[in-house]
C-alpha cells in the first residue's frame, strides 16, 4: 500500500456528520446526551418548566436545577436542619428558628462544617444525570447566595417558577435585632430569604436581555456573572467578552470594553474565547483612536490565531494603519 | 460531505438560542451532536468517555453561543471549543487515571452497509491507532488534520513551541503511516 499523503490523512480525518470514529448511538441515548446538555446550560425542560408557562429560560432552569437539588441533596438538607436544632438545644436564649427553612439554614458561616457535606444549592456537586461529567470543563459555577432586593431581580425571572423555599416573600419581614446578650454568632441569619442563583442562571438571563437589546440590564447580569465565579470558568469568560461586546458596539465605551477583554484574556490567555477576547482588544483601541495599541493588539491577534477567519482582515487593517507586513 | 451549518451566513437557529429558545438550541445541538462525538472520539484515548466529554462540549458551545459573532464558520468555532474541552477533560482523566490503566474501546458494529460502514471502519481503525500514539502527537495531528488548525495556532492552543508542533506532527504522521499501512499491508 502507498503511503499515506496529507491529503489522504485529512480525508481520513474530516469532521462530517457521517458515521464514526465515535460509536454510534441509539436516539433515546442523544436524547439524554442533549438533555443533558441543554438542562446545564440554563435552557428550560420542554413546556416551559413545572407549571409554569411563558416562564423564561433562566428562572425556569433555576426551578429545575432547584428540584434536581431538593432530591439530590436531602441527606445534606436532613443535616442542616439536624444541625441548626442542635445549635437551638445549645443557645436556650436564641429564638425559636430551628425550624428555619432548610434553604437557609446551610447559609450560616457558623455550622460545623462536618455537619455539612455539601453545599445543596451548589448545582456542580450535583450531577445533571447520570451520563453527567462529573467535572466539566465549564463547571457550572455557583454564585454566592444572595439575598434578591427586587431592585435587582432580573426581568426575566418569573416568580411562578421558584420553588415558595426560597422565593422571597414580597412583604419583607421585619427585621428583628436580637436581645442583647443573648447573641448567638452560631445561629443562622434571619429574616435573610435566600435565592440560591447560579452562574448559569444569570447568564441565560443575561443573554436573554441581550437579544432583546436590553443593552444595560443584560450588561448588569453579565457583570453579576463576573462577580461570581474565579475568572477562569466559561462562565465567566463568556459574561466578559459579552459584556466586553456591549460597551464596545452599544454602550460607547470602548475603554471600558478594552479592560473587560483584556480581564478575559488574562485569566484565561488560551481560552476558548481568547479570539474573540484579542480581536475585541484590536476593535476597542480602534474606537478610541489609539493606533499604537490598536497595532499591537493586531499583531497579537495575527501572533495567536494567524490562521483565524479574520486574520486576512486583521492584516488588512495592519496595513491600513501603515505597518509595514 | 457537510453539513447545513457550513453555511457562511449566521444560522438564525443560533440567534434564538442565545435567546434562550430550547427548541433553536436543540436543533443545532442534534446536527452538531455527531461531529462533536467524532472530534471527542479521534482527541480522547477509548470510547469510555466519549458521550460524557462531547455533553461537557455542547454545554460550553451553548454558553459561548453569545459570543460567536458569526465572522466565521460556526462549526470552526464549535471545534475550537470542542477541542478544548477535551483538552480539560483529558487533563482531568489524566490526572485520575492509574499508571498501566488501559482506555476501554468497544467493539461496536459498524454505523450501516456499504461505503458507510467502511467509512466508519476506516475512521474506527484511525481511531484505533491514534490510541497507540503518545497523547501529545494525537493532539497535533487531530488540531491539523480534523479542526484545520495551523502551526502556530496549534502551538498556541497546546502551550508548545512551534518547532515542537512541526515535530510532533511529523511523528505522529509518520506512526500513522505505519500502523494504517500495516494493517493494509
Amino acid at each position: 500500500m502507498r503511503d499515506l499523503t496529507d491529503r489522504d490523512l485529512e480525508r481520513l480525518f474530516e469532521l462530517d456528520d457521517g458515521p464514526g470514529p465515535a460509536c454510534p448511538i441509539d436516539e433515546p441515548r442523544a436524547q439524554t446526551i442533549l438533555a443533558a446538555a441543554l438542562g446545564r446550560a440554563g435552557f428550560s425542560p420542554p413546556g416551559g418548566g413545572r407549571g409554569g408557562g411563558g416562564a423564561g429560560a433562566g428562572a425556569a432552569a433555576r426551578a429545575g436545577v432547584r428540584a434536581k437539588l431538593a432530591v439530590v441533596s436531602g441527606g445534606a438538607v436532613v443535616l442542616a436542619i439536624a444541625a441548626v436544632a442542635w445549635i437551638a438545644t445549645r443557645s436556650p436564649s436564641a429564638p425559636s428558628r430551628a425550624s428555619a427553612s432548610a434553604s437557609v439554614a446551610p447559609n450560616s458561616p457558623a455550622l460545623p462544617s462536618t455537619t455539612m457535606p455539601d453545599d445543596p444549592r451548589s448545582p456542580s456537586r450535583a450531577p445533571a444525570s447520570a451520563s453527567a461529567a462529573p467535572n466539566s470543563a465549564a463547571p457550572p459555577s455557583t454564585m454566592p447566595p444572595v439575598t434578591a432586593p427586587p431592585a435587582t431581580a432580573p426581568p426575566t425571572a418569573q416568580p411562578a417558577t421558584a420553588p415558595p423555599t426560597a422565593q422571597p416573600s414580597p412583604p419583607r419581614p421585619p427585621r428583628r435585632t436580637p436581645p442583647a446578650r443573648t447573641v448567638d454568632h452560631r445561629r443562622p441569619p434571619r429574616a435573610q430569604p435566600v435565592v440560591a442563583t447560579t452562574l448559569d442562571d444569570l447568564l441565560a438571563q443575561a443573554n436573554a436581555a441581550r437579544a432583546a437589546h436590553r443593552w444595560r440590564a443584560a450588561d448588569a447580569l453579565y457583570g453579576r456573572v463576573v462577580a461570581g465565579g474565579p475568572p477562569a470558568t466559561l462562565a465567566v469568560q463568556t459574561a466578559l467578552v459579552a459584556s466586553a461586546s456591549i460597551h464596545l458596539e452599544h454602550l460607547a465605551d470602548p475603554a471600558g470594553a478594552a479592560r473587560r477583554f483584556a480581564d478575559a484574556l488574562a485569566a484565561e490567555p488560551q481560552g476558548a474565547l481568547a479570539e474573540e477576547a484579542r480581536w475585541g482588544l484590536a476593535e476597542a483601541a480602534r474606537a478610541q483612536a489609539d493606533r499604537v495599541r490598536e497595532l499591537r493588539a493586531l499583531d497579537d491577534f495575527l501572533a495567536h490565531h494567524p490562521g483565524s477567519v479574520l486574520a486576512a482582515q486583521a492584516r488588512a487593517r495592519r496595513a491600513a494603519l501603515g505597518a509595514p507586513p | 460531505m457537510t453539513t447545513a451549518l457550513a453555511a457562511p451566513a449566521r444560522d438564525p437557529r443560533i440567534t434564538a438560542a442565545v435567546g434562550g429558545d430550547r427548541a433553536a438550541a436543540e436543533s443545532l445541538c442534534r446536527e452538531l451532536l455527531p461531529r462533536v462525538r467524532n472530534l471527542v472520539r479521534y482527541l480522547l484515548r477509548g470510547d469510555a468517555r466519549v458521550d460524557d466529554v462531547a455533553q461537557e462540549a455542547l454545554i460550553a458551545v451553548l454558553r459561548g453561543l453569545a459570543t460567536f459573532r458569526g465572522d466565521g464558520r460556526f462549526e470552526s468555532w464549535v471545534d475550537r471549543i470542542v477541542a478544548r474541552t477535551a483538552f480539560a477533560a483529558i487533563r482531568r482523566i489524566r490526572a485520575q487515571t492509574q499508571p498501566g490503566e488501559h482506555a476501554a474501546v468497544d467493539d461496536a458494529p459498524g454505523a450501516d452497509d456499504g461505503d458507510g460502514r467502511d467509512r466508519y471502519a476506516l475512521r474506527r481503525e484511525l481511531a484505533e491507532a491514534l490510541d497507540r500514539l503518545p497523547q501529545d502527537q494525537r493532539e497535533s495531528l487531530v488540531l491539523h488534520f480534523a479542526v484545520g488548525m495551523t502551526v502556530p495556532e496549534i502551538a498556541d492552543a497546546v502551550a508548545a513551541p512551534i518547532e515542537t508542533v512541526r515535530s510532533r506532527l511529523r511523528l505522529g504522521k509518520a506512526a500513522l503511516r505505519g500502523a494504517l499501512g500495516a494493517s493494509h499491508a
